[in-house]
């Protein structure tokens, strides 16, 4: 394994990581809005 | 006689309005009330809905449902007309305004830094988002069709960093009757905004004063927007604010909100009231003289009788008066009433009905009927038939004519899918997709040339750029089908295919307004479900999202074709319609065991009001498509990242970690798959390879042919030792799983039980109905 091979491994890495961490953080602050207004509590500014 | 009796064209006037519920209360508070002059403007192409003119606008309403309503045209009843009056110069009373409505002496300012929170409330199709945008600077949908705001949004108004403006979605009254209307009484009940902003579309002022009315007797700090002046002013109408403001006790302020005109002096005057705390001046609107002055007293008795109870549960009493009058159940259980004084009610109910001649939930509406006329005589100058209306009117005896609307609603579609998907949306797309190939290629030979490992080789081109590039190179036919679909929107064509289309979709239990989902199914299941949003009802909506994904989608157009090829060559257009019809049949009878079992009932009534056509707004239609590929680019750098990274891991290693490279051989993946062998065996399909291919498809549609391709290396059509495995080959992936997008976008919309239920439900079906094939054409051949 070269060190560009790290560089794209840990880049790969990262975007996986962020785009995990935005997934959860966006149902945790419930932006991913059910539509359905009288069941659900969240208020998601959508 | 009823409503239903009437010819096209036919005039009548309404003597009574009977059913019960939600219904009846709709009706009541859509005007369509004792007295009301009402036309019958034509039936659906299929006999059932019908379009009446009712208080200046068009409202459709199914047969069974009109069947309720009893009109007379009898000659000696004289419908409730306005007396016009010209309008005169007359006192500006201020309000809203410093140093005219208070003095500085007695103002009782909110404590610096207070946020100014509003409610923008209005009736559907009034231009609610439009203000809301104008107001804020958003970027929100805005439509020509009833109900496009279905759950609240919130934003600052521009330079007033401390307000917050929460666009509410439109409701006709307070009642608590709707999903819409629970939400906004329930906000400016709860949550107590400082003031509310009142949209009133000025074209049909009656009808959205009945709101109105409701508004005040809230209690809260007010201000009316009166939007679409220029359309109502360029018909020859207007309206003498000074007089409505002092008939309503609320400043009035003409707007454009279209034309972004006499905004700034409604946020003035917005900020001015909510700051201030300015209530309304008024909140009675019953008259003395009229009934004998029976629901005035009927509703001052009420408010003596509930004033500490309504004190205590913090209600606006005049509101929670007349709320009790109409039977609303939610308001009387807040108020917790004594057995007495709930006997004490009943009598002064049973008093005003037998005084009225009306039941209590008339002789409320009627009276608040009664002052909107009241004030329309004194303020308002009715345009003549505005140029929309007549060339609505002109397109409508085409586009829903008897004989043209079924034929040019096909036309109309096909022409959107041919744009989409054969020219603009198939050209771009291949634009894109070549765009990716060729950076793909850029991409590997810089990586070769810098000596990269073959692993970080693999994972960045057959993982990330195949996996992310293929499903981006989709943004193009998702923007424009978008793009067609927002103009029909937008132009008020589809609350008209909505119209026409509802006796069809009520018998497999749906309502006019799921064709639009379902067609667009044929496109996309994504933005399919995700248009779901429009309907109005929660068991319309999950329904028609289960049936969106037999609805069969352009993503698996290559399966279709690669199979046709292979295993049907010269039959292709026969088995590709085929496959196409058993979809459609296949979600028919889906919906009709739903509409069985699960979502037993009726579709939800089809009272709803049809917009004139209007020419869209550019600056809004590009506003969605920048929201739409926004939304779509986000998803594919995250849970299609995500998936594409797992799925070319399980693709690439053995058990043992070893790298599997591009064959697949032995990988995770085919080990999971062998897992499936046995379940696929009764179909024909019991091979580790074709497993993982449909397991691949899951991820994209497109990605069953490139799997098979890879893993089978030229060898697909010798492993299929009959026809009929390779029917039910074609039957599975029509009707199984649909893509993880799609999943996704019905996540988003029904939760993730519901979602992970479909996928289970759609496997079931796919495979019961491929056996069966398989049978069918190993029997016949």
């Amino acid at each position: 394994m070269s060190a560009i091979d790290y560089i794209i491994l840990a880049a790969v890495a990262i975007a996986v990581v962020l785009a995990v961490i935005y997934l959860i953080k966006n149902r945790k602050s419930g932006q991913e809005c059910s539509g359905d207004c009288a069941n659900c509590k969240r208020n998601c500014g959508k | 006689m009823t409503i239903k009796d009437l010819k096209a064209g036919q005039s009548a006037v309404i003597t009574a309005v009977g059913g019960d519920g939600a219904l009846r209360q709709h009706f009541l508070d859509m005007g369509v009330i004792p007295g009301t002059e009402v036309t019958v403007e034509k039936f659906a192409p299929m006999g059932d809905p019908m379009e009446i003119r009712v208080h200046d606008y068009e409202l459709t309403l199914r047969l069974a449902d009109a069947e309720h309503i009893s009109v007379t045209t009898s000659k000696d009843v004289e419908a409730l007309t306005h007396t016009v009056k010209k309008v005169t110069e007359s006192h500006h009373p201020g309000l809203g305004e410093s140093g005219k409505y208070h003095e500085k002496s007695t103002e009782n300012p909110l404590p610096e830094g207070t946020v100014l929170t509003f409610a923008l409330v209005g009736n559907q199709n009034c231009g609610k988002t439009t203000l809301f945008n104008q107001l804020t600077g958003s970027n929100q949908h805005v439509g020509n069709f009833p109900g496009v705001t279905v759950d609240r949004k919130d934003a600052s108004i521009k330079g007033h960093p401390d307000t917050l403006v929460t666009d509410l979605p439109g409701i006709y009254s307070m009642s608590p009757y709707t999903v819409e209307e629970v939400v906004s009484r329930d906000f400016v009940l709860t949550e107590k905004p400082k003031a509310i902003i009142n949209i009133i579309d000025a074209t049909n002022i009656e009808r959205n004063m009945y709101l109105t009315m409701q508004l005040l007797e809230m209690n809260i700090p007010m201000v009316i927007a009166l939007n679409m002046m220029d359309e109502m002013t360029g018909n020859g109408g207007s309206v003498d604010i000074n007089t409505m403001e002092a008939l309503l006790g609320v400043p009035v302020v003409p707007i454009s909100a279209a034309k972004n005109k006499g905004i700034n002096e409604l946020i003035d005057h917005a900020v001015h009231v909510a700051y201030y705390q300015e209530k309304p001046l008024r909140q009675d609107f019953c008259d003395e003289s009229d009934h004998g002055g029976a629901v005035h007293r009927c509703l001052h008795a009420i408010s003596h009788l509930i004033e500490d109870h309504a004190a205590a549960a913090g209600l606006p009493v005049r509101f929670a008066a007349s709320k009790l009058v109409e039977g609303d159940h939610l308001i009387e259980e807040k108020l917790n009433l004594d057995p007495n004084e709930k006997d004490m009610l009943e009598h002064i109910k049973i008093q005003l009905e037998s005084e009225v001649g009306l039941d209590c939930s008339s002789a409320i509406a009627d009276m608040r009927y009664d002052f909107i006329l009241k004030v329309c005589a004194s303020a308002v100058k009715k345009p003549a038939e505005s140029k929309e209306r007549i060339r609505s009117r002109k397109i409508d005896k085409f586009l829903t004519g008897k004989y043209t609307a079924i034929p040019a609603f096909v036309v109309i579609m096909m022409t959107v899918f041919w744009l989409t998907f054969n020219v603009v949306g198939k050209f771009l797309q291949d634009l894109l997709a070549q765009g990716i190939d060729r950076l793909s290629v850029i991409t590997e030979n810089a990586l070769i040339s810098a000596n990269a490992n073959e692993v970080v080789r693999s994972l960045v081109i057959d993982g990330i750029f195949n996996g992310v590039g293929s499903v981006l190179s989709f943004l193009p036919v998702i923007v424009i089908t978008f793009f067609l679909l927002t103009l029909l929107e937008a132009s008020g064509y589809i609350a008209r295919v909505a119209f026409f289309m509802d006796k069809l979709l009520r018998k497999i239990g749906l309502s006019g307004r799921s064709i639009v989902p379902l067609l667009i199914g044929f496109g996309c299941t994504v933005p399919a479900v995700m248009s779901t949003r429009t309907l109005p009802s929660e068991r319309d909506r999950k329904m028609t999202v289960l049936l969106t994904p037999f609805m069969s989608c352009s993503a698996k157009l290559p399966i279709y074709s690669f199979l046709i090829a292979t295993f049907f060559p010269g039959k292709g257009a026969l088995v590709m319609g085929a496959v196409y019809f058993l979809g459609i049949a296949v979600g028919v009878l889906v919906a009709l065991f739903m509409k069985g079992t699960f979502f037993k009932g009726e579709a939800v009534p089809f009272v709803m009001e049809l917009p004139n056509y209007r020419l869209p707004s550019p600056k809004n239609v590009i506003r969605l498509l920048g929201e739409k590929a926004k939304d779509f680019i986000r998803k594919a750098f995250t849970v299609i990242l995500v998936s594409t990274v797992v799925i070319w891991f399980l693709q690439s290693f053995d058990l043992h970690f070893n790298f599997a490279a591009k064959s697949g051989a032995d990988s995770i993946l085919q080990h999971v798959s062998s897992f499936l062998v046995p379940v696929f065996r009764p179909l024909g399909l019991g091979d580790a390879r074709i497993c993982t291919a449909l397991i691949s498809g899951f991820i994209a549609k497109e990605s069953v042919v490139s799997t098979i391709e890879i893993l089978f290396a030229g060898s697909f059509a010798e492993f299929f030792p009959s026809i009929a495995s390779a029917v039910a080959m074609l039957v599975f992936c029509l009707l199984y799983t649909p893509c993880v997008a799609a999943v996704n976008s019905v996540k988003r919309e029904l939760g993730w039980k519901t979602a992970l239920g479909m996928v289970v439900w759609q496997c079931s079906i796919a495979w019961v109905l491929a056996y069966a094939a398989k049978l069918i054409f190993t029997t016949v051949l």
